[in-house]
């Protein structure tokens, strides 16, 4: 082929984009707010990236929890891993990177946030047995979590309880904030539900 | 399990007798972080000779996590594959697995052992049928069930090959893993082509398909709760690259992909919502322009957009996402002393649910990044840069019931380099760091217990390195930080009302010593100490405005000490010892230490 051919593979590309294209300085409107605003501070420390994605669960804000994480995140649940292993789904934990967590925590929020029925309740605590280990770019930071589920079941509401062991590893990044690189999620008791099978059950 | 395993070895026996060692190695780490205990093993060997081979390895990882519970997790690997000529176009293929993952006492095992043939009809297809026995052995806690099976595959390929001045390449595979409850099978496609049309202009294209149907156990492990999963994915691609005048370059790629994830089983109502039946499609491409004018000026022009669907037929978690994002790159050489750069990106993503009345979490993101830089040598000996740039990210909830969250999170950086080399053994750099960070709620006005915060920042870093010899080198630190935080209130303009500051000093230490080729040694210490000040305010009586008092809420000390050592006998053989020790004194706390050890050792044959 020569290059005249190739002038009108561009214009037919050009043709295509035309149609096919988001203006990236234009959004929508918006309408007056009549619900409460969710909670976001400048995650200056590692404590208050935490407490960034506490609020940002608790208050539904998928936008605020994505700010949460890092582009390089990796979501990891050992246990939950081998289970699944177990029934024959190990690609169920497989390649847990930034992506599939927040399609997962959106999964999650679109359900809960949908009627007034369903609810969570998520609680982060310091982990007794386990010390913070703050640098100055980087930091690990264990925290025993408690996540609540009001589900329905039928007619009837049920309540689904999760607790656990999350570690969460963080570096500054872009700007000095800091965000969650790894994500480690072990059950407070072994074999009990932990947030790693919660989070699996939205997962595509 | 016994017979495979000898099966194996017999494999590798008679391929080590009539081949050569073609590339091994070896690599252990151990680490341990206060609680935290981890050993990673490897291992590679590979032999071979002409186009016969075979390659064994082993993967091994433990890590301990000691609390009121200790708990041990391993997942280990060892394995190989093999090749035997049998005639010119033939060979005897093996492969075998032997996996462990285990938690505690969770554990699956699971063998996989391969064999077939390799068959080359042609100079550029490659036919290769395989026969696969699998087993899988689970056990947790007092439960334990076994799964085996025998089962089969095929793989077809074509090598790139040209025709017509086009390179194709093709393949086609099925695999059946044949479990006895939870068997999998899959069928996998792939084409790709790509021409050269002049010297530089390029087109390729390629498709791929996948169709595969999983069975799995559901949480009771019931061989009655069993569900089905079929996934189907099909997925196209396209990059073409045309050479313009005046050393310009236009790159255009793009995609589209189809998914559908199907799901079967006897009990429906259980199943959650993301894992019911779903489609997924979507596309996009990139259209980047870029060049050089007369090799004083670099710049690179991009527009990308996307679009995906995921349709849950109708449920909450049903999306569609739009990206339209525009972005810029530029450098440009002033003179030989000066040069100039600057990036732009503007962007925006809008999600939308479909279905009506389902709009609460419908939004749109914008992304507007501008930074900057100039540099100038003054001498060889002096030289100076400037970084400056500006990133907003603004949130806008279109349902009123999520609005209240539209809110911009802005943040301001200015960066100003310094670097001068006073004598030719001596370095000094000096860098200011001030940053301000604006989180500004759309519809939050309020000047009493508003959400609207600022965050500012300023550091300056001070580093000296004196290189006393080759083998000695010293590198002296010193970092001051300003930090501080709090309301911004609205009041024809903003006003910020802080809540605290904190202020750091930073010393830290770095000898780099090489007392013999093999040997390197690196102490290093760090100590810096924080105030942490907390601002209220009273009301005072004598005065027309209220009182502020700042006072000092927390104080810490920091120190580590960290020792880093390598014995480096050759390029490919080396041992390296970490070890540091962390102490944190609080002003009414108890102090807090941490150690770490890191032993890691690489041999390569």
């Amino acid at each position: 082929m020569n290059r005249r051919y190739m002038k009108y593979a561009a214009l037919c590309l050009y043709i295509l984009m035309a149609a096919c294209a988001k203006n990236p300085f234009s959004t929508r409107g918006t309408e007056d707010p009549y619900g409460s605003a969710g909670t976001w501070e400048t995650p200056q420390s590692p404590a208050v990236a935490l407490q960034n994605l506490l609020f940002a669960y608790n208050e539904m804000v998928i936008s605020n929890y994505q700010l949460c994480f890092s582009d390089s995140f990796l979501f990891s649940s050992p246990e939950d891993s081998i289970d699944a292993v177990n029934d024959g789904r190990g690609d169920l934990f497989a390649d847990w990177d930034k992506q599939v967590e927040v399609g997962v925590a959106n999964n999650i929020f679109s359900t809960f946030s949908a009627t007034d029925t369903l609810d969570l309740f998520l609680t982060l605590t310091s982990a007794e047995d386990y010390i913070d280990i703050i640098g100055d770019t980087s930091a690990v930071l264990y925290r025993s979590y408690s996540l609540v589920l009001i589900t329905a079941v039928g007619d009837s509401a049920d309540t689904v309880t999760a607790g656990g062991l999350a570690t969460f590893h963080l570096y500054q990044e872009q700007l000095n904030w800091w965000t969650i690189y790894l994500w480690e999620d072990i059950p407070a008791v072994s074999g009990e539900t932990d947030w790693g099978d919660i989070k699996a059950e939205y997962r595509r | 399990m016994s017979k495979r395993i000898i099966i194996v070895i017999l494999v590798a026996i008679v391929n080590a007798g009539i081949l050569q060692i073609a590339g091994a190695g070896i690599r252990v780490d151990f680490d341990r972080d206060n609680n935290t205990y981890n050993w990673l093993t490897s291992f590679g060997y590979t032999i071979g000779k002409g186009s016969n081979s075979i390659r064994s390895y082993f993967d091994g990882q433990s890590n301990l996590l000691k609390g009121s519970f200790n708990r041990w997790q391993e997942n280990a690997s060892a394995g190989f594959d093999s090749e035997v000529s049998i005639r010119n176009r033939l060979k005897f293929i093996a492969s075998g697995e032997y996996t462990v993952n285990g938690l505690d006492r969770r554990r699956v095992k699971t063998s996989e052992l391969a064999m077939g043939l390799s068959l080359k009809p042609v100079k550029f297809v490659e036919l290769r049928p395989l026969v696969r026995a699998d087993n899988k052995r689970r056990s947790e806690l007092e439960a334990r069930l076994d799964e085996k099976g025998l089962g089969y595959g095929i793989e077809g390929r074509i090598f790139p090959a040209e025709f017509k001045g086009i390179n194709l390449s093709t393949g086609l595979s099925y695999n059946k893993v044949n479990l006895s409850n939870i068997p999998r099978q899959e069928s996998k496609g792939d084409f790709s082509a790509s021409a050269r049309f002049t010297d530089s202009d390029t087109l390729s294209v390629s498709l791929r398909g996948l169709e595969a149907t999983t069975r799995y156990y559901g949480p009771g492990g019931k061989v009655e709760d069993i569900t089905r999963q079929i996934k189907q994915e099909r997925q196209a691609d396209f990059a073409l690259s045309i050479a313009l005048p005046a050393e310009f370059r236009l790159m255009v790629d793009g995609n589209a992909h189809l998914s559908r994830y199907l799901y079967r089983r006897s009990q429906f109502s259980d199943i959650p919502q993301s894992q019911r039946d779903n489609y997924g499609r979507g596309g996009g491409y990139e259209i980047k322009l870029m060049g050089n004018i007369m090799d004083a000026a670099r710049i690179s022009v991009n527009y990308t957009w996307s679009k995906t669907s995921e349709d849950f037929q109708g449920l909450e978690l049903d999306q569609d996402a739009d990206t339209g994002e525009l972005s810029f790159h530029g450098k440009i050489i002033l003179s030989t002393r000066d040069t100039v750069s600057a990036d732009m990106v503007f962007g925006v993503t809008s999600y939308a649910n479909p279905n009506t009345g389902s709009s609460r979490d419908d939004r749109d993101q914008k992304t507007i990044m501008v930074n900057g830089r100039y540099s100038h040598v003054f001498s060889k000996y002096f030289s100076a840069g400037l970084t400056g740039g500006a990133n907003s990210f603004h949130q806008i909830y279109i349902s009123g019931a999520s609005s209240a969250n539209n809110s911009r999170n802005d943040t301001y950086i200015l960066t100003p380099l310094l670097r001068w080399i006073p004598h030719g053994r001596l370095f000094i750099t000096q860098s200011f760091d001030i940053q301000a960070n604006y989180i500004t709620f759309d519809f939050d006005r309020k000047k009493i217990a508003t959400k609207n915060r600022i965050f500012r920042r300023a550091t300056s870093r001070t580093e000296v390195q004196v290189v006393i010899s080759e083998r000695l080198t010293l590198t002296q630190g010193y970092l001051y930080r300003y930090e501080d935080y709090g309301q911004l209130i609205w009041d024809d303009g903003w006003q910020q009302a802080v809540s605290w500051d904190r202020r750091r000093n930073g010393l830290e230490t770095r000898i780099f010593y090489e007392p013999i080729n093999l040997i390197r040694i690196s102490p290093y210490f760090f100590w810096e100490k924080t105030g942490d000040y907390n601002h209220t305010v009273e009301p005072s009586v004598d005065v027309s405005d209220p009182l502020e008092i700042r006072y000092l809420k927390d104080e810490q000390v920091k120190m580590l000490f960290q020792f880093q050592m390598t014995f480096n006998w050759s390029d490919r053989r080396s041992i390296t010892a970490d070890f540091s020790h962390r102490l944190r004194k609080f002003m009414d706390r108890p102090r807090e230490t941490n150690d770490y050890i890191r032993i890691s050792m690489e041999y390569l044959f």
